[in-house]
């Protein structure tokens, strides 16, 4: 293997780095990406492997910083490949939904004429949501998945008050298109 | 009124239409050159679609990392255990990836190169003789080449013709003794196997491997190409093929070019 040519002050590098951050990592692993400690292992492996095998440019700063983006982009890409496999499948649902903000189970037993005036309801929200300019809609999903203004902003790179005008302008839209319906709750 | 959870319900239903429209989330490495402001204003904006579709993986990749656990911490880990990880990294050290397609070396152009038909070198025995002393010369270099330790430039990333970025060859950078090529294999990993080729601008076929696979979790291929068996000035296009059996699909193709120094 091309790495093992590597001079001994490398591998002593290499070790050193594994015995300060490898607990970090799997730490990371576990409560970013809500892993097992089993994958967490493996992916710390992977992402120090990773890392090994780019050394040679390595100039010996930002230690922690460099390994941190080495093991987002391994656990992200671990977690995208699930979710490749599994689009489609499933509805999504957002991780961040709380229990709170999911239909409440007694609702699957209302009367059946509730339930189609519900699944009408929410065809027109959804249909209104679509037809709002782009901009306006990527806001709205994100501000209705409780992302603060600030997270919306550097999420979509627009300013803070892009954000705001954006919103208060799908709220107006939505308000003329659906009347009462179309009322978004405030904060 | 319509109360927040039925916007919720509305907006992920709208979301479950976005992401078949849509595709795929976008990878680590593009989210990395969308926050960089390394796109072009289209591609910015496709990822910023995927991005709106796929929130919760774009708020994973952004959660700030914590700090490291100290002892105490009911995830703590001792030095015996750091100890034990080490040892786990190192036998995968040990063993030789399956992912690194070490592959373009000299020794297949050795052969192809020293075969000259008998029956032409005796018409041609001058020229042949020169040809062959030319070519034995050549195939030395690149057996002794092959022998010897390459320094490799910065893994140069390439993204499939059409894709992403320009529609013009990838200029190679040329550092180090030999080209360090990724090409990145956007969602199509179902295949056991692939088989990458690369042709020359005439379409000639000058090396091949039907067994490659994508580097660890990259969702790229890695392969080692000397300097010397490319040439300045050319044009160059990798193939990658999913293998299934005795049939196989092309799935990507990657257009670049070798710079003139």
């Amino acid at each position: 293997m091309t790495m093992r040519s590597k001079g001994g002050g490398s591998d002593d590098l290499f070790r050193s780095l594994y015995d300060r951050y490898s607990a970090r990592m799997l730490r990371f692993f576990r409560t970013v990406f809500r892993v097992s400690d089993a994958e967490a292992q493996e992916l710390t492996h992977d992402s120090f492997l990773r890392f090994y095998r780019t050394m040679h440019e390595y100039r010996g700063e930002a230690e922690w910083a460099l390994l941190e983006t080495i093991a987002r982009n391994v656990g992200y890409n671990r977690v995208r490949s699930l979710t490749t496999i599994k689009r489609g499948a499933v509805r999504p649902e957002s991780l961040d939904d709380t229990e709170s903000s999911r239909k409440d189970p007694v609702a699957v037993q209302q009367h059946p004429l509730d339930r189609m005036i519900d699944a009408e309801r929410r065809t027109r929200l959804r249909r209104e949501m679509a037809a709002l300019p782009k901009g306006q809609r990527q806001c709205l999903q994100l501000w209705l998945d409780d992302w603060s203004y600030e997270d919306i902003a550097t999420t979509l790179r627009i300013s803070v008050d892009a954000v705001k005008s954006r919103l208060r302008d799908a709220r107006r839209l939505l308000r003329e298109r659906l009347g009462d319906e179309g009322v978004l709750p405030e904060e | 009124m319509t109360d927040k959870s039925d916007w919720k319900d509305a907006s992920r239903e709208l979301r479950a239409d976005e992401r078949r429209k849509l595709g795929d989330p976008p990878t680590a490495e593009e989210l990395q050159a969308y926050y960089r402001g390394e796109l072009s204003e289209q591609e910015e904006d496709r990822i910023r679609d995927l991005i709106v579709a796929y929130p919760e993986l774009v708020r994973m990749y952004r959660e700030p990392a914590p700090d490291a656990p100290r002892p105490g911490d009911s995830d703590y880990v001792g030095a015996d255990q750091v100890a034990s990880g080490w040892r786990t990294l190192q036998q995968r050290l040990r063993q030789p990836s399956p992912a690194r397609v070490q592959a373009v070396r000299g020794e297949a152009q050795r052969g192809v190169l020293l075969y000259v038909p008998t029956a032409v070198a005796a018409v041609l025995a001058v020229i042949c003789f020169g040809l062959y002393v030319r070519a034995e010369g050549r195939a030395r270099y690149f057996a002794e080449q092959s022998r010897q330790p390459l320094i490799l430039a910065a893994a140069q990333q390439l993204d499939p013709d059409g894709n992403r970025g320009s529609a013009s060859p990838l200029p190679l950078r040329k550092d180090g003794e030999a080209y360090l090529l990724k090409p990145v294999l956007v969602n199509e990993f179902r295949y056991s196997r692939y088989q990458i080729e690369l042709r020359d601008s005439n379409d000639a076929l000058l090396w091949s491997n039907r067994d490659a696979h994508p580097a660890d979790d990259e969702h790229a291929f890695q392969i080692v190409v000397p300097h010397t068996f490319l040439t300045e000035g050319q044009t160059y296009r990798l193939g990658i093929f999913g293998v299934d059996g005795q049939k196989s699909e092309r799935l990507a193709s990657y257009e670049f070019k070798v710079p003139v120094e």
